[in-house]
């Protein structure tokens, strides 16, 4: 019977927990925001990943022309009517772009939901249990940073057939292996702490004390691997791409680089342009991360 | 307190720790293989083969015999550098395979080389003095150093440098008519070819290295071991080179374990964008005319490769800090 009683209390604290969590949530969101708007190359990546998002939602009415019709202003440099030229099928290239962007987009934010979610769920089990469980993970997590990924990706591709959903399958599966290593880390120093005993001695689950309280705690740090892992993957994707390994039917910016590959030394602009978006995705992405982990470890900003 | 293990005993666990890798990654290409449907289908295309010959083939393969065999029998092969033979030119993988090894641990030297000294270089200068605008010009040419896909940036060095100025060639590794063949000019030839995409190769690297070496630099300026070498007289050269390049060592020599794959996989599109005569373009090209025994070859050397590096930088690891060893 006393049991019983005080569970009920332990119910009772839980649920008020909930709404001063969510208080404490937004007081420390706003913090957060007031030290990551400090670094200004930050805000600038924010912005950018905001405009090219905006661009692949609003694609259909602002790319200029159809990204699929084939003109026969073929090599058209950059001018009035094309903006950023045209490629060796009279395919305005800033329409491309444009369109390309949804895949190179969504593909980085899938492929980095999946194999981060692998990460988090491997590196918490590691780290929060450790001993023999830990030290097998790690072995795999060291197997599978070997593996040349690129090249095993190609090689499953190949022999199973390729298109973007396999594509973002093999990657989610192959590029886990650094966030599971930080969130480890993470999982080691906080373990120890009061409140994951006094959580331990509240009677509360593992699973509840490693998803409902150490995981929040290490939220900041898995949002910088996130910005990377996205930058990554978008890199990743434009690679195989470029080998002639993604799906022909819809535009990507790697596949557009393969096309310009064989115009090098007549068109620049059918390569510059497409290039150029990657890089100031996977740029933006990138500092978004450094602005993360300035405002998280504000010490190390010094350094 | 744990004893301190020898060094022997620890190089024998850390080769013992690689073999379950080896298998693992044997393994997977084996699983691929049996995924990817009937290989005897496969040879004959799209002509349907007579029942004899498919019953010649199953037990000249050993496609009869039950999956553990078969996984054992791919293991012994592998082990013994017996990769099968290509689809297209019908010689040995692994002898097609040898043949392009040259040019690409050239090509992959040459990196190695320009992006150590060159990042160690950058991090350091960097480091010397920390905000001021030499640094923060390399905190930034470093970000976008790591931001640039390799392969884009290769188009654009070669319209620049080879479509534009004329300065260096742009596609292959020598002049094939080359007049004069004294060993020196012959060196410059390689040279020239090499410069490119060796740079352009080494760039992800530098960038990574770069940053990681300022960081740890900047670490280390701090630490008492510093101080007490300054007030001990030693010139300002000396704590540089003796004190803190030699305590971020550690840290570089496993960023180059760790580099190991991703220049592999860099050096596919590189080699590809600048038709370097490698693994990477060979790869490549087997892709493009769906050569599965040469992709699957080059997979398990390359990954074979980028184990054995890891294993290496770990030794090195090992016997130049004791601390490892607990």
């Amino acid at each position: 019977m006393e049991m019983q009683t005080s569970r009920q209390v332990l119910h009772k604290k839980m649920e008020m927990g909930f709404s001063v969590r969510l208080h404490k949530f937004f007081v420390s969101a706003v913090d957060f925001w007031r030290r990551y708007k400090k670094t200004k190359t930050a805000v600038f990546g924010l912005v950018i990943i905001l405009i090219f998002a905006f661009i692949a939602i609003n694609a259909s009415w602002l790319a200029p022309y159809d990204p699929y019709l084939i003109t026969r202003e073929r090599f058209a440099p950059p001018s009035a009517k094309h903006w950023l030229g045209t490629d060796d099928m009279g395919r305005d290239i800033l329409s491309r772009i444009i369109y390309g962007s949804r895949v190179s987009l969504s593909i980085g934010f899938i492929i980095a939901a999946l194999s981060m979610t692998i990460g988090i769920v491997i590196g918490a089990v590691s780290g929060y249990f450790g001993g023999k469980v830990d030290t097998l993970l790690q072995r795999l997590v060291e197997m599978v940073q070997m593996l040349p990924s690129l090249v095993l990706i190609i090689v499953v591709l190949l022999l199973l057939g390729g298109g973007i959903d396999r594509i973002v399958i093999i990657m989610g599966l192959l590029g886990w292996t650094g966030t599971a290593r930080v969130v480890r880390a993470e999982f080691l120093s906080h373990r120890e702490r009061e409140y994951v005993e006094a959580g331990k001695a509240l009677g509360f689950s593992k699973f509840h004390i490693i998803f409902s309280e150490i995981l929040p705690a290490v939220i900041p740090t898995v949002l910088v691997i996130m910005a990377m892992n996205i930058s990554g993957a978008i890199l990743m994707e434009a690679g195989l791409s470029f080998l002639g390994l993604g799906d022909l039917s819809v535009i990507t910016w790697g596949q557009m680089l393969q096309n310009a590959q064989r115009w090098l030394s007549q068109a620049w602009w059918i390569s510059f342009f497409p290039g150029l978006a990657i890089f100031l995705t996977v740029l933006s992405f990138n500092l978004i991360g450094d602005g993360i982990n300035d405002a998280i470890n504000p010490y190390l900003k010094e350094r | 307190m744990r004893k301190t293990k020898s060094i022997p005993v620890f190089i024998l666990q850390r080769i013992l720790q690689v073999i379950p890798i080896v298998l693992g990654t044997i393994f997977i290409t084996f699983l691929l293989l049996e995924l990817s449907g009937d290989p005897i289908t496969a040879l004959g295309g799209d002509f349907a083969l007579p029942d004899e010959t498919v019953e010649h083939l199953t037990k000249a393969y050993g496609l009869d015999k039950p999956v553990y065999q078969r996984f054992f029998i791919y293991i012994s092969k592998v082990l013994r550098g017996d990769f099968g033979y290509s689809y297209k030119q019908g010689r040995p993988v692994m002898e097609i395979i040898m043949e392009r090894m040259p040019a690409t641990i050239l090509l992959g030297a040459a990196t190695y080389v320009i992006s150590t000294i060159l990042g160690v270089a950058m991090g350091v200068i960097a480091s010397l003095k920390p905000r001021s605008w030499l640094d923060n010009l390399i905190v930034t040419l470093s970000v976008m150093g790591f931001s640039t896909p390799a392969f884009w940036f290769a188009q654009l060095s070669i319209f620049i440098f080879s479509v534009l100025l004329g300065w260096l060639p742009g596609f292959g590794m020598r002049t094939l008519d080359l007049v004069d063949t004294s060993l020196l000019a012959v060196i410059i030839d390689r040279a020239k070819y090499l410069i490119l995409p060796a740079f352009v190769l080494s760039i992800n690297g530098l960038a990574t290295l770069a940053r990681v070496t300022r960081a740890n630099m900047l670490e280390v300026m701090h630490k008492d071991f510093i101080t007490t070498a300054r007030a001990k007289g030693c010139s300002e050269f000396a704590v540089l080179i003796r004190h803190k390049l030699r305590n971020i060592m550690l840290v570089l020599i496993t960023l180059i374990g760790l580099r190991a794959g991703m220049l592999v996989s860099g050096s596919v599109l590189i080699e590809t964008v600048f038709s370097w005569p490698g693994v990477g373009r060979l790869m490549y090209n087997a892709i493009s005319s769906r050569d599965f025994p040469v992709v699957l070859g080059g997979f398990l050397i390359t990954a074979g490769m980028t184990i054995f590096i890891n294993l290496t930088t770990d030794i090195l690891y090992t016997i130049l800090d004791p601390r490892v060893r607990y």
